[in-house]
């Protein structure tokens, strides 16, 4: 590219930028803005040898469907501040962690499309950084995940 | 520099994180009720559409902490106003006094304790955040030290003032407490008390109690004073009395056991008794 | 033998009373086994909105504040030295020494904890009225149980250790006048730390000093109630001459009380609001009338004030609305800013109902073995079960009798 194309590019980059800089920041202040969400980053389960794909849990569209209430799973049958980190098969299967609403009746059940939760590639993360650091779960020790 | 909370109403959805944070944190048996109880130490209520926590508000000199019998609550030096279940008597006069209404009590066992917000102080001596702030998803409560809590309400209600009610809710009520409150609303129609005095309540016993040592030397001396001068005017009334009639004493008013052995045996006490 | 010949023997009549001691006494028994196996919630109607009720209003507010007499009497007798009123000392720090027992054992039904009432000793508290209330309500109860033991000693014969207790009543009697003087008026105290919650009607910071005076004038008129009550029990006739001047203490007194309080709801505004009554406006005009208009405008006439009728229906009044004013305070005067209404639980009512009986029982007994009356014959140790025998104690008085 010649040194002209460079500056125009560069230039019109800028305007463009800062054009958009006031037009939001003049948006953001003149509407009733809602509080800013930031839910906990993507979880990405660490997978047992037998596992058809790594699991993501994405807070966001959880959160849609719970109506914005953190009670619904909170904190029972999962914990916030220490999580307990095993999520297994035999656990869902009889109901409990994921399996108290992935069972058929109010969500789709672990049991069926495996396609579901084991994505073949992880999906990009659900919302900004923030609180707490959702760690990476460790493999488990049995029971697959 | 003590930690403190502040909550920002008007960025609270109502998703009831805090409660849950809280439960877990504590130990606490679920489920979330709709009002705080001795299980439930805090709550998203919902009044008129607003969402408003209820948590104990930490004062800086606690209503609680003066009244307790046996010291069971106490000011921590961090901030936070913590409980000893193990000295409670179960008087229940924190409850009683408390201008806020916060602690509440297990009427349901045999063996009952009182049950209210700590602010995690576990956690705050990690150096960590108090379990409410940190999983809130919003940042409508916050944690740090009270004093830039404070700033940080004004610098908010100054930035947008017609966003907030120019009223920072618990930096002089009871004397100042250490969890903060800002709203988009009136705060008595949040269902806050409003009418609580602006400075710290315990004042209100400690000027009688602080009284008492010297009231008890000059009571003291003044009723053994009363005896000393009533006393005399006795011993000549009797002296007068024993000259007149030449008997031994008498007019001591003792009661005697009236049976023969005892009539015998009677003495007189030496003060008249 | 079987049970009624054996309460033949000993004289025990299954009349009235005796009755309903016993049911009182049963459903007592009943309550204390849920109070203690399944807690306050099911025993009380209290909450977290209304922590205090019945057992603390009456029990311990009413209980220790009517107990007063004990330390007006003592005080009258041994500071004042006017000794003519020694006869109505004993029956008198009885009932003191027994209300306070009550109250103990009342505190061991409204504590969530009551095996922890002795935890006051080893942690201190003195920022809080109540640490002082319970030290001095303990120090108290001890100085009452040491100014009566000399009549156990009395009773039992034992006429040095009477002596060596006889020679420390002074010291006692000033100790008991001051603890006296601060717990009753601490429990005025206690309410001081809810300006926002005590309606103006009795909120005040001279709640120490009406609490203080209306327990001087309660205890005098607790002592006139007895000597009624014990004279229609035992025989005895009522000591007019006695009476009559403390009837006069209470009169000051009440009228002093009632002057205070007419100040200072005109001062606080309070005073203002009786023009439009609502529930707690009633309450205060009924409690003022009987408390305090009622009595005072009876005693101050010669005639009442000399009749033994007039003194007992006035000092019943007296009682009555010592009883509902530290009942509004603590329950009706609370009861606005705790947004619910509270009524005690018939198990609850049982409970103070009981207490009471028990006392009553505990000073017949006492009068029964004890010589807590000048004139009761009290029988020998040799011989348990007979009643007193008044004629035979008259015969002893008289000088014919031998020594």
């Amino acid at each position: 590219m010649d040194r002209s194309a460079v500056r125009w590019f560069r230039r019109s980059t800028a305007v463009a930028v800062s054009v958009a800089a006031i037009a939001g920041a003049v948006l953001v202040a003149a509407s009733d803005k809602p509080p800013e969400i930031r839910l906990p980053r993507a979880i990405v389960y660490a997978r047992a040898k037998d596992s058809p794909g790594p699991v993501v849990f994405s807070h966001g569209t959880h959160v849609a469907i719970a109506g914005n209430k953190c009670t619904g799973c909170h904190p029972a049958p999962f914990r916030m501040l220490k999580p307990v980190g095993r999520m297994t098969h035999d656990d869902m299967n009889a109901g409990r962690s994921c399996g108290v609403c992935h069972d058929g009746k109010s969500a789709t059940s672990v049991q069926d499309d495996c396609e579901h939760c084991h994505k073949a590639a992880p999906p990009q993360g659900g919302g900004a950084a923030a609180a707490p650091a959702a760690p990476t779960v460790p493999a488990p020790r049995g029971g697959g995940s | 520099m003590s930690v403190g909370l502040l909550f920002d109403q008007t960025r609270c959805i109502g998703c009831g994180a805090c409660s849950a944070a809280c439960k877990e944190q504590n130990d606490l048996p679920l489920p979330i009720e709709e009002r705080t109880t001795a299980y439930t130490w805090t709550i998203v209520a919902k009044e008129d559409g607003a969402n408003i926590r209820r948590l104990c508000f930490h004062c800086l000199e606690p209503t609680c902490v003066s009244v307790c019998p046996v010291a069971a609550l106490t000011r921590t030096p961090e901030g936070p106003v913590v409980y000893d279940s193990k000295k409670c008597i179960g008087c229940r006069y924190c409850i009683m006094a408390c201008p806020f209404g916060v602690p509440k009590y297990q009427w349901d066992q045999a063996v009952p304790v009182v049950g209210k917000c700590v602010m995690c102080i576990d956690r705050v001596r990690e150096g960590k955040a108090a379990a409410c702030a940190t999983v809130c998803p919003t940042g409508a409560t916050m944690f740090g030290d009270r004093d830039a809590l404070a700033r940080e309400a004004r610098a908010r209600i100054v930035k947008e003032p017609d966003r907030y009610v120019d009223h920072i809710y618990g930096l002089t009520e009871a004397g100042g407490t250490g969890v903060l409150v800002i709203a988009g609303v009136p705060f008595a129609s949040l269902g806050m008390k409003t009418d609580l005095p602006q400075q710290p309540l315990p004042m209100l016993t400690w000027q009688v109690l602080s009284k008492i040592p010297s009231f008890v030397l000059v009571w003291g001396v003044f009723l053994l004073g009363l005896h000393w001068i009533t006393g005399r005017r006795d011993e000549v009334r009797e002296a007068e009395i024993a000259g007149d009639e030449g008997r031994e004493g008498g007019g001591d008013g003792m009661i005697r056991v009236v049976d023969e052995g005892a009539r015998r045996s009677g003495g007189r006490g030496e003060d008249g008794r | 033998m079987s049970v009624r010949a054996a309460a033949r023997r000993a004289e025990f009549r299954f009349g009235f009373y005796e009755s309903l001691f016993g049911i009182v006494v049963a459903l007592f028994a009943l309550v204390s086994f849920v109070r203690y196996t399944r807690g306050l919630g099911a025993t009380t109607n209290l909450s977290d909105e209304f922590p205090w009720g019945l057992w603390v209003g009456f029990d311990v507010l009413c209980g220790v504040g009517l107990a007063a007499g004990a330390f007006t009497l003592t005080a009258i007798v041994n500071i004042f030295n006017l000794r003519r009123f020694e006869p109505i000392v004993r029956p008198t720090v009885l009932t003191g020494f027994l209300g306070y027992v009550l109250v103990s054992v009342g505190l061991m039904f409204d504590l969530g904890q009551p095996w922890r009432i002795w935890h006051a000793l080893i942690y201190w508290n003195p920022h809080s009225v109540m640490f002082e209330v319970a030290w001095c309500v303990m120090l108290y109860t001890a100085v009452l149980a040491l100014e009566f033991v000399p009549v156990v000693f009395e009773r039992l014969r034992l006429e040095r250790p009477r002596r060596i207790f006889k020679m420390v009543s002074t010291p006692l009697v000033v100790a008991g006048v001051i603890l006296s003087t601060l717990h009753q008026s601490s429990l005025g105290s206690l309410y001081l730390i809810v300006p926002s919650k005590l309606h103006p009607l009795w909120y005040t910071p001279m709640l120490p000093y009406l609490f203080l005076i209306s327990a001087i004038a309660g205890g005098i008129a607790m002592t006139v109630l007895e000597s009624y009550l014990s004279k229609r029990a035992f025989g005895r006739h009522l000591e007019m001459d006695l009476l009559e001047p403390l009837a006069r203490g209470m009169v000051v007194a009440l009228g002093v009380y009632g002057l205070l309080r007419i100040v200072i709801l005109s001062r606080n505004g309070a005073l203002a609001g009786l023009a439009h009554p609502g529930y707690e406006e009633g309450m205060f005009m009924i409690e003022f009338a009987i408390g305090v208009l009622v009595p005072v405008g009876l005693l101050i006439i010669d005639r009442v004030r000399t009749s033994p009728s007039g003194l007992i229906a006035a000092s019943l009044c007296a009682v009555m609305g010592f009883v509902m004013n530290r009942l509004n305070i603590s329950v009706t005067g609370m009861e606005r800013a705790s947004g619910v209404r509270y009524l005690p639980s018939w198990m609850e009512i049982t409970v103070s109902l009981g207490l009471v009986a028990l006392g009553f029982a505990a000073f017949a007994l006492a009068v029964r073995y004890l010589p807590i009356f000048p004139e009761a014959a009290v029988r020998p140790v040799t011989q348990p079960g007979a009643l007193p025998d008044r004629a035979r104690a008259r015969a002893a008085l008289s000088p014919e009798s031998e020594t």
